[in-house]
């Protein structure tokens, strides 16, 4: 076959160069280079057809681009993986809460390294494994950046080996020249520290240790001394007490050991068909104390009344008992009735009653002795063989080291964890004093109002940072230890100590040493001291069994204190000064969420007021708020009222623990100081004041309260009952449950929308139980990252707490109680309380208020977006991220306890520029500091959201995922959440209900058992036993 | 066409034909706007800026800029919501039903009445809007095919349904109003003779010819949309009632919601009907198409809507009583008494006393005073709206949370801010179309023009004289 060749053109035949330089190119037409990469191109005109290539290469890059990795955050794992951290596992470490007085043993949690939840430690006999809210707060101060960084002399930074240095010369120098040196401190419960403290004053020579407690129980150290000559506060037994007379003793609040006196007292309260028996309570108090809001019978007596009433009681009881009277002034009608029946009642159970007082005052605390000593109380429920390490404050020690140092002879004071010139009345004259001191040194662990005086600074670890030990009652060891290294460059106080005296030691080994030498010898089960000491760090405790009690004799002098303490006479107004239950006696008033958690009876957060009674407060028009100053001798304070319902008539009452000015940025200027209201009676400090003068001012404040109706309406919400009506009818006061059953039935709904085939969670809170102490709160906020909001967020009703206690008022003894709404302020017009007679004799009940876990949520239906929605096991859960913030859900809620996140209260996810600053508790929460505490269980939300209660979820998943992995059924009590393991009173139980042998569903078999509003058909989860009463013939 | 009987008093007046009564309705839009439109409109616009402003500020800030707290967590957002949606619901009752019952009298206002409601209803969604937490998540509302899960919205909630009615509800106006108007576009297209405006006018007329088969599709449109929109009226206000009917909140759980929420709506709707014709009237000189015989029909509806009401509170009184429920029994109580009984008082006087004065003749026949009464009425209603949210919430089941609920300035600017809108949007259509239906006016001249009647009695009468005067407005 012919090869054929064909042409396309002429210029294919000829070949002409043009031709061939066409042909040889790849690409007919010039690639448009040059003029992509031109500047211009962008403006010119395109080609129509040029729009697919545009389009092409758009489309390509973008995918091109897209399918580009982010860069990518690696988590680097440990090279060499300590031991005991795995990442995400939480590890809990036993330990000791010790500041001061108040004391606790715990479990600390910690996450990949750092400390984040406070649990209590069952293994002590002290506490139970119970905890109060400043226990549970107190690792949020672990991270509280207004705690100092570094030593420094005066203002300026040194390091700690100049310092030291420093210091040890000027020691030397003092001991050379037999100088004075005076440690002052507040109570030392560690025995390590003590020896020390001793060991120091070997060392250097004339010192002397003073203890000062800014509320303090000196009158009882003396008046047991007086009696018994034992300079000791005694060990209290309440469980024992069948009958308690309190005058004005806060036992459950902060009188001397408040968590093991309330799991005592409480032991007591707890009834059940088995045993329908619970102890009778008198308080005598004068304001409206926590412990006499759980008091069946609440006495209120003026201050200057109580000397008379001790007197009385005295006089009935010796009158029982064959013995003469000593002579006292008239009491009142009220408290002679209620004085009569107690000392009868105590006489029928001698042995198992008990006197306490809270009065600081000697001869008071010799009268109350001789009182238990008749009805031989001691052995049984006061013990003086066990005694209690706390509260060691002796006022005249403290006044001495006054006038020593202004009087110039003080040549060296150390300062460790107490500050008196903000706690003590005189403060200025202190920090006067202080000047005169040539060496002062302050191992506080902050900048405080004291330390800012000192010449030299050598901050002190946190608690959490720290090894220590306490013998909080004889024989009763326990142990702290670091859970994390220190976050700032602190040192330990006893490390300071041993510094100076040129110790080789550290503190650690110290205690280590004490331990082997005094502790160890004393018990058989451990042969060698390492496994000794490896399970008391691992438990927390060593305890040794109590002393047998040995026989004591009064021998107070009944009349000289009677003749001391009767016939006060009062014109006008009377001022009492209390510790605050959450705060406390003003250290811990830079932590928000102390700050943040209600007053159990005002329910006023982040402030200072003064409560007054309500006729005073009608007579003045005052509402709460209004301003009044308050003047003694010349110390004069203007504080915001509240109408405190139950206070003593003529008398106001102030709380201490804020008003602190160097104390970091949450409670610098928060509230006010009242530490100089309190005075010097004799040898001891004294609480109340007789000769105070008080005047509305016309000013105006707005309060920060989280409740503010006070009475329940007669609604079903609360169900009381009688003792003597429980033991007719283990029904009583839940009679109206088989009406609510009955109407329930009746519906056109199906009945079982939910299937539970697994577990279905529930929970039961005990009424008789819960002392409304507010532990609870702070535990709930802690586990679950709730937010603090700061005062004018609260002001403004935006508080995020999941879980409240309500506190509604009834007048005593009435049987219709203050529920009827003509009673209330329910009706806006008029002036609703004009006939109440009696506003000093009311009742209290405290109800925790959490997210009931509805079966038939109203909160589920209406969240367009099924944000809200139940779980298989019966919990009502809340999709944070699924939540688009209609806010329904919480209007359509009967208990009111969904919380929206009105602002970005946590700044999860904002600009940082977005922020509404408005409140001091969003400054507070959001630095990197202070987020450690942050739980990473827990998501943290943002804002726009709604958040409540999730029955800890996080920790029920954890329970069962360890159930899991054990292959076996979960145990009942294996899950708890976070509010029922911190209860002190034991008040909440928490289980599966669908297992009929789990304590929460005995409890649902309970007669007592209702459900609040059971009659709007949601079916709550969670169960309340009706509250009892023991408060027949008491008056 | 039929015939109406000669007493029945005629519906324009003026002795006006066909082309008379284009150029009265034109004139607005052809004449320059007076130096009072612009410092009016200025003011409306300023008013809305600030409220958009502080609706920004809102989503930048928080709801926390608002005054609503852990117990009332619906406020002045969800009260303005139902506010303006009930003021809407006038034009749909005007159109839709009143067309049903070829109520001619209807021809007069119902332009201005759909526009007055396409612009509630644009106010109104703002707050469902912007009162969400997260607004920028709206979208989760929608069911629509998604990758998570997928996830569905709750279809058993209220609010869901909400979405579903007002989207509705708008859409179906808008058409409505849209429809009406296109006849009347292409009559101001024929007559500019700026190139723009015809332009312009030309684009929104759809190329409407007016060919007999452009009247014929017209009409059958009409009719359509007319038949969608009468269950609307009552459908939508039934389903915003549901917001809080189907709660358990004493004062919110009734079923007495959905009738007395319509009634409730028609009746407020009216009364802002009446505040902008009145106005609209004077200024524009059309006191010859919106006769006075309009305002007594629209004070009678007024009487009759405002009864239904004002039984509806009494009920609700009856039943709280009556049911032995003391939570229910409390919050009426307490509506009345508590801490907002300025709230209930001011409604009981606003919408129940007041509007009984209708009753007389002379004052249903009054500009004056049915003016005073429109704005009274809206107060009431919007009383009524926060009487319902507020109070019922403020004080419910749990007396511990019990609180006290008032605006912030965001608040209060955000709802002048939303009166600006509707004044804005409002008077920017009173300038650039034909307020009353021009068409359909012309559709009823022969039977109710002054004097086409005239001419008609005296057809009939003819022999005898005419005995029939009619009076100028």
């Amino acid at each position: 076959m012919e090869n054929k060749s064909y042409w396309k053109g002429l210029a294919e035949l000829e070949e002409t160069p043009e031709f061939i330089h066409e042909r040889d190119k790849e690409f007919a037409q010039e690639l448009p280079i040059e003029e992509i990469f031109n500047s211009n191109f962008v403006q010119k005109p395109r080609a129509r057809r040029d729009f697919l290539k545009m389009l092409g290469f758009s489309v390509t890059a973008a995918t091109v681009a897209a399918s580009c990795k982010i860069p990518v955050h690696q988590a680097i794992p440990y090279v060499i993986k300590p031991e005991e951290i795995v990442p995400g596992l939480a590890n809990y470490y036993a330990s000791t809460y010790i500041d001061g007085s108040d004391y606790c043993s715990i479990l600390v949690k910690t996450r990949d390294g750092r400390p984040i939840k406070i649990e209590g430690n069952s293994n002590s006999s002290i506490t139970k494994g119970g905890t109060n809210a400043r226990t549970q707060a107190s690792i949020l101060s672990l991270y509280d950046k207004a705690r100092s960084n570094g030593a420094k002399q005066g203002d300026k930074p040194v390091e700690w080996a100049a310092i030291d240095s420093d210091i040890k010369n000027q020691l030397a120098a003092i001991k050379t020249k037999g100088g004075n040196i005076r440690i002052l401190s507040s109570t030392v419960l560690s025995p390590s520290t003590k020896n020390l403290i001793a060991d120091f004053g070997t060392y250097y020579g004339n010192t002397k240790h003073i203890v000062f407690e800014p509320m303090s129980n000196a009158g009882i150290l003396s008046a047991n001394e007086k009696s018994f000559g034992k300079r000791v506060i005694p060990g209290y037994n309440f469980d024992k007490a069948r009958v308690i007379v309190s005058f004005a003793a806060d036992f459950l609040g902060s009188w001397i050991s408040p968590i093991e006196f309330t799991k005592q007292y409480v032991a007591n309260r707890k009834v059940s068909k088995e045993k329908a028996e619970m102890s009778r309570h008198y308080q005598f108090e004068s304001n409206v104390s926590l412990t006499g809001s759980n008091a069946d019978k609440r006495i209120a007596i003026k201050p200057s009344e109580e000397g008379d009433d001790i007197i009385a009681l005295y006089n009935l009881v010796a009158g029982f008992a064959g013995k003469t009277g000593i002579s006292g002034g008239k009491v009142s009608e009220k408290a002679a009735k209620s004085l009569n029946k107690a000392a009868a009642e105590m006489w029928a159970n001698k042995g198992a009653s008990l006197v306490v007082s809270g009065t600081n005052d000697t001869n008071s605390q010799i009268l109350v002795n001789a009182i238990n000593d008749i009805l031989g109380n001691y052995g049984n429920t006061i013990d003086l063989d066990n005694y209690s390490n706390v509260a060691q404050g002796y006022d005249k020690d403290f006044s001495d080291l006054l006038s020593e140092m202004e009087a110039g002879s003080v040549d060296a004071l150390i300062i460790y964890n107490t500050n008196p010139v903000y706690s003590f009345s005189k403060g200025n004259k202190f920090g006067e004093a202080l000047k005169k001191v040539g060496l002062s040194v302050s191992l506080n662990e902050r900048n405080d109002e004291t330390t800012s005086l000192v010449k030299y600074h050598c901050p002190d670890h946190h608690y959490l940072e720290s090894w220590n030990d306490a013998e909080v009652k004889l024989g009763k060891y326990s142990l702290s230890q670091p859970c994390i290294n220190p976050i700032f460059d602190t040192r330990q106080a006893g490390d300071s100590l041993l510094k100076w005296m040129d110790s080789a030691d550290d503190y650690a080994t110290l205690i280590k040493k004490n331990w082997e030498k005094y502790v160890f010898p004393t018990q058989s089960q451990e042969i060698s001291f390492q496994s000794f000491w490896d399970n008391c760090v691992r438990v927390g405790i060593y305890e040794k069994p109590s002393t047998a009690t040995s026989a004591i004799a009064f021998a107070g002098d009944v009349n000289s204190a009677a003749s001391a303490i009767s016939g006060k006479k009062a014109e006008g107004m009377e001022l009492v000064i209390y510790e605050s239950v959450g705060l406390g006696n003003g250290k811990y008033a830079n932590n928000p969420w102390l700050l943040e958690n209600p007053d159990p009876i005002t329910k006023v957060v982040w402030d200072t007021v003064a409560m007054v009674p309500v006729p005073y407060a009608k007579e003045n028009n005052l509402v709460d708020g209004d301003m009044i100053e308050v003047s003694a001798g010349d110390f004069k304070l203007e504080l915001p009222v509240v109408l405190q319902p139950g206070i003593a008539n003529n008398t106001i009452a102030v709380s201490v623990g804020l008003g602190r000015e160097k104390v970091g940025r949450a409670g610098n200027g928060v509230g006010k100081n009242v530490y100089p209201f309190v005075s010097m009676s004799g040898e001891t400090m004294s609480y109340s004041n007789s000769k105070v003068s008080v005047k509305p001012t016309g000013n105006k404040y707005e309060l920060a309260i989280t409740q503010t109706h006070g009475t329940f309406e007669g609604r079903n919400v609360i169900q009381e009952t009688t003792l003597s009506e429980y033991k007719k009818n283990p029904k009583a006061g839940n009679e109206s449950i088989e009406e609510y059953e009955h109407l329930n039935d009746v519906t056109l709904y199906p009945q079982d929308i939910h299937q539970y085939n697994g577990l279905r969670w529930g929970m039961n809170i005990d009424l008789n139980s819960c002392i409304g102490c507010g532990a609870c709160q702070v535990a709930c906020s802690t586990e679950n990252n709730v937010p603090v909001v700061g005062k004018d967020e609260v002001r403004r009703v935006h508080e995020m707490h999941w879980i409240r206690i309500d506190r509604y008022y009834s007048f005593a003894g009435d049987k219709e109680r203050i529920t009827k709404e003509s009673h209330s302020n329910a009706v806006g017009l008029g002036n609703q309380y004009d006939d109440v007679k009696d506003w000093e004799d009311i009742e209290v009940v405290h109800q925790p208020m959490l997210c009931q876990h509805c079966e038939n949520a109203p909160c589920e239906n209406v969240c367009p977006v099924a944000a809200t929605n139940h779980s298989s096991e019966g919990l009502n859960q809340m999709t944070y991220n699924r939540c688009i913030g209609t806010r329904y859900c919480a209007n359509n809620c009967p208990y009111k306890v969904r919380r929206f996140n009105w602002f970005d209260y946590t700044t999860s996810d904002s600009f940082p520029w977005n922020t509404y600053d408005k409140s001091e508790g969003v400054a507070m929460m959001i630095d990197d500091l202070t987020r450690m505490v942050l739980n990473p269980d827990v998501t943290v939300r943002s804002r726009g959201v709604i958040e409540k209660c999730s029955f800890c979820v996080q920790k029920l998943q954890d329970a069962k995922l360890n159930a899991k992995k054990l292959d076996r059924p979960l145990v009942d009590g294996e899950a708890r959440t976070a509010c029922q393991s911190a209860c002190p009173a034991d008040a909440i139980v928490f289980g599966d209900v669908n297992n009929k042998e789990t304590a929460v569903s005995k409890t649902r078999e309970d007669e007592r058992n209702y459900y609040v509003l059971a009659e709007l058909h949601v079916k709550p989860s969670i169960g309340y036993m009706v509250k009892v009463r023991n408060n027949e013939n008491m008056a | 066409m039929h015939a109406e009987s000669a007493v029945r008093a005629p519906l324009i007046y003026g002795n006006k034909n066909y082309h008379q009564i284009t150029e009265d309705i034109c004139r607005p839009i052809e004449s320059k706007p007076t130096r009072l439109y612009i410092i009016t409109i200025t003011i409306t616009a300023l008013l809305m800026t600030w409220g958009l402003f502080m609706i920004g500020w809102t989503v930048w800030f928080g709801i926390g800029t608002w005054g609503l707290n852990r117990t009332v967590d619906w406020g002045w957002d969800i009260t303005n919501f139902v506010w303006w949606i009930g003021i809407g619901h006038a034009g749909t009752l005007i159109s839709a039903i009143l067309l049903l019952f070829r109520q001619k009298w209807r021809m007069a206002i119902n332009r201005a009445a759909e526009a007055m409601t396409i612009f509630a209803v644009i106010c109104a969604g703002l707050f469902p809007i912007f009162h969400m937490g997260r607004v920028w998540l709206i979208f989760f509302n929608l069911p629509y095919p998604n990758s998570r899960g997928p996830l569905w919205p709750n279809f058993n909630s209220p609010l869901l349904w909400d979405v579903f009615a007002i989207s509705t509800y708008f859409t179906v106006s808008l058409l409505f109003w849209y429809t009406g108007l296109i006849p009347d576009i292409a009559t101001v297209r024929d007559r500019t003779k700026k190139k723009l405006s015809k332009f312009i006018y030309g684009v929104l007329s759809f190329g409407w010819t007016g060919s007999a088969k452009h009247w014929q599709r017209h009409e059958a449109l009409s009719l359509v949309l007319a038949g969608i929109s009468t269950p609307l009226v009552l459908s939508v206000h039934t389903i915003v009632s549901f917001d809080f009917a189907t709660s358990v909140i004493p004062g919110w759980h009734t079923t007495i919601f959905p009738p007395y929420f319509v009634a409730g709506a028609i009746f407020s709707g009216f009364a802002m009907v009446l505040t902008l014709m009145l106005v609209a009237r004077k200024v524009m000189n059309l006191q010859e198409y919106i006769t006075l015989e309009h305002i007594e029909s629209m004070n009678k509806i007024i009487v009759l809507t405002g009864s239904i009401v004002g039984s509806a509170y009494i009920t609700e009184l009856f039943v709280a009583w009556y049911s032995g429920n003391i939570y229910e029994q409390y919050a009426f109580a307490n509506r009345a008494l508590g801490p907002y009984w300025w709230a209930y008082w001011g409604m009981m006087t606003c919408n129940v006393i007041s509007p009984q004065l209708f009753w007389v003749r002379p004052l249903r026949r009054s500009v004056w005073f049915t003016f005073f009464m429109s704005i009274i009425i809206n107060c009431g209603m919007w009383f009524e709206r926060f009487v319902i949210i507020v109070t019922s919430i403020h004080r419910d089941f749990i007396p511990s949370s019990w609180s006290y609920y008032s605006p912030t300035y965001v608040e209060i600017s955000i709802f002048a801010g939303t009166v600006g809108l509707f004044l804005t949007a409002f008077m920017l259509f009173a300038k650039t179309m034909p307020v009353i239906a021009m068409a359909e006016t012309k559709h009823i001249l022969r039977i109710s023009g002054d004097a086409q009647k005239k001419a008609a009695a005296e057809h009939a009468h003819g022999h005898q004289g005419s005995a029939i005067s009619f009076h100028k407005p």
